[in-house]
């Protein structure tokens, strides 16, 4: 058995407001989550993502952000609300491509912990919009993770674009 | 052969850790890491049992003629970290005992809410150089206060030749809570 296996891949051939990854089996210590994201959104740089647990849509998660984006460092911060990362790049530059995220799901499937999650995620500019950030993301919630949607935000009218990649990974501990 | 291996995997009982039985509930400690593998990666998650919000880890590494944990001034760090303020704030110390600027959520966060920490450390096992590597640490926590919530993110530095042979992470002052988990992988390339 391979310590790291890849649970699935999402191609987005053609543009989506969403992906899910579904039957996600509990038989993983950790999960990992590598996505390459745009929406191409026309009026920002940078835009936002949403993670739906469960198929749960209960605003009962908090989010907090430490980024940079130009010359400005900050944090963002939201509770209780959705499950906010800071993960896709905009369309005031398309063709600086798609920002690139990896999030880590430490002991998914552990019924005694709410679900954490910590990941990083960034794309360089073409202009003086790019964006880097360490984020985390609290589910007030114990249960064992078997489905995540990755949703675009919905203050954006522009779904993920063609060609936005994610790839759910297990992680082993024996 | 497998990109990935697992080196050490334990869990903290409600009063050892599983399956090494140390009763040690301050520190995760693994040593004899066997030199054959390119990078080291940690993925824990974590809680203490002291009264806070959070409180500090403390991280050393060791070599062979450190037989254990190396406790000496050869520990640096430079940390962008929103500790306390809730905002972006950098810092530097050098000639430290360990590594110390990484936190880990205590018992006044929310129930049940644990810490990721992850720690990558490349070409741990090479002679030629100090060892570089980058912690990293989220205390979640379902409040905006800044006081009560952090992300940090480390690069350090280990001013030693030895290659690595031990790791540990320890909350000194209450130790860890039932659940804490760590998970140490050997990567290896092509």
């Amino acid at each position: 058995m391979a310590v790291i296996e890849a649970i699935e891949t999402i191609y987005l051939e053609a543009a989506a407001q969403s992906v899910t990854f579904s039957g996600i089996p509990s038989t993983y210590e950790h999960l990992q989550l590598r996505m390459s994201v745009t929406e191409e959104y026309s009026a920002a740089a940078r835009s936002y993502a949403e993670v739906f647990l469960n198929g749960s849509t209960d605003q009962i998660f908090s989010y907090h952000i430490m980024t940079g984006m130009t010359s400005t460092a900050g944090v963002v911060t939201g509770t209780p609300t959705a499950g906010v990362i800071r993960a896709v790049s905009g369309g005031n530059q398309p063709t600086a491509g798609y920002a690139g995220t990896v999030l880590d799901i430490l002991d998914y499937a552990n019924t005694n912990k709410n679900t954490t999650i910590l990941y990083t995620s960034g794309w360089g500019p073409l202009n003086a919009n790019g964006t880097v950030a360490l984020g985390s993301l609290l589910w007030d919630d114990t249960a064992a993770i078997s489905s995540i949607k990755i949703a675009d935000s919905p203050w954006s009218a522009i779904d993920f674009q063609r060609g936005s990649s994610f790839t759910l990974y297990g992680l082993n501990s024996a | 052969m497998a990109a990935f291996t697992v080196i050490d995997h334990q869990e903290l009982g409600a009063s050892a850790w599983s399956p090494n039985a140390s009763t040690d509930m301050t520190i995760w400690q693994k040593g004899s890491i066997p030199a054959s593998y390119d990078h080291l990666l940690l993925e824990a998650s974590i809680r203490s049992a002291s009264v806070a919000y959070w409180q500090n880890l403390w991280i050393r590494v060791g070599g062979v003629s450190d037989s254990g944990l190396d406790t000496g001034a050869n520990y640096s760090t430079t940390s962008l970290t929103t500790v306390n303020s809730g905002s972006p704030v950098s810092s530097n110390a050098t000639g430290q005992t360990k590594w110390a600027y990484q936190y880990i959520a205590a018992a006044s966060v929310l129930a049940d809410t644990f810490s990721t920490l992850r720690i990558w450390i490349p070409n741990y096992a090479n002679t030629a150089n100090f060892k570089q590597a980058i912690i990293q640490t989220a205390v979640e926590n379902n409040v905006t206060d800044g006081a009560q919530w952090n992300l940090t993110q480390n690069a350090v530095l280990w001013s030693d030749l030895e290659a690595i042979t031990d790791i540990g992470v320890s909350e000194p002052n209450s130790g860890m809570i039932e659940h804490s988990s760590f998970t140490l992988y050997g990567i290896t390339g092509a």
